[in-house]
């Protein structure tokens, strides 16, 4: 019998696997993006997050729960930032690895797997750190 | 650092406190304030920028957008599954509105450490 955290696990990866144009249009209208996000950061707090974080071309950025790429091909799209994405969910960084390559960001946005509870990465190699709804 | 997450308001009952945990996204509960617990790992200048209102509007337009596409979305999700997110974001949206949800961006810092002396300012 699985426990309420596998069946959360589950739906999210069920979730991940799902793509289809009904979805992105109403993403775009929802909260105006079209990584395949379902949550409520829409592009205004994302820009009011970049605004915060005075995020600029050189920056090093790391976006935990990233899930699809939301917001993290955003950052490198708009402002040029070299971002690691990093999530649980194969099934969504999949998705986000195939558009960074088809929007030509993949060489500043890389994607990890890993919980943010326990992070590959050396302390120090980012000067910012964003998460939207992660924990939640 | 900067990041958006959802809580349950402070000074709810228990019961209430039940509500917005059952009603909100999973792992909504935290074990302190956000704010104690930013500074507790050291960070500085924590602002915390309520966008509840924003959390609310955005919920609802989930609910509209999926009720202008069902057709279609019935073809992609069957109808219970649905049905299913349709009352779950609405419960949530009325946990909202009933005030016993927030969403709030917090943006912190991190004091410069200086690698001459060791020494953070």
């Amino acid at each position: 019998m699985p426990t309420g955290e596998q069946e959360s696990r589950q739906r999210i990866r069920d979730w991940y696997g799902l793509e289809s144009d009904v979805l992105v249009e109403i993403e775009r209208e929802v909260i105006g993006g079209d990584n395949g996000a379902n949550g409520y950061t829409t592009r205004a707090q994302v820009d009011d997050i970049a605004a915060r974080l005075r995020l600029d071309g050189g920056m090093r950025v790391l976006d935990i729960g990233t899930g699809r790429g939301w917001p993290a091909l955003c950052f490198a799209a708009s402002f040029g930032c070299r971002v690691v994405a990093c999530d649980v969910p194969i099934e969504g960084l999949e998705v986000g690895m195939r558009r960074a390559r088809h929007d030509g960001l993949d060489r500043l946005v890389g994607f990890v797997a890993a919980s943010g509870e326990a992070l590959p990465l050396r302390q120090g190699s980012f000067e910012a750190l964003v998460h939207t709804d992660t924990l939640c | 650092m900067a990041f958006i997450t959802i809580h349950p308001t402070e000074g709810l009952s228990a019961a209430e406190l039940e509500r917005a945990i059952k009603n909100g996204p999973p792992e909504v509960w935290a074990e302190a304030p956000h704010e104690e617990m930013l500074a507790s790992a050291g960070f500085i200048d924590v602002e915390a920028i309520d966008v509840t209102t924003a959390f609310s509007q955005t919920q609802q337009a989930w609910v509209d957008g999926w009720r202008e596409h069902e057709d279609e979305l019935v073809d992609l999700l069957g109808t219970h599954a649905l049905e299913e997110r349709k009352a779950e974001r609405q419960a949530m949206r009325s946990a909202i509105d009933e005030g016993l949800l927030r969403r709030t961006l917090f943006a912190a810092r991190i004091p410069e450490i200086h690698a001459d002396k060791g020494q953070r300012r």
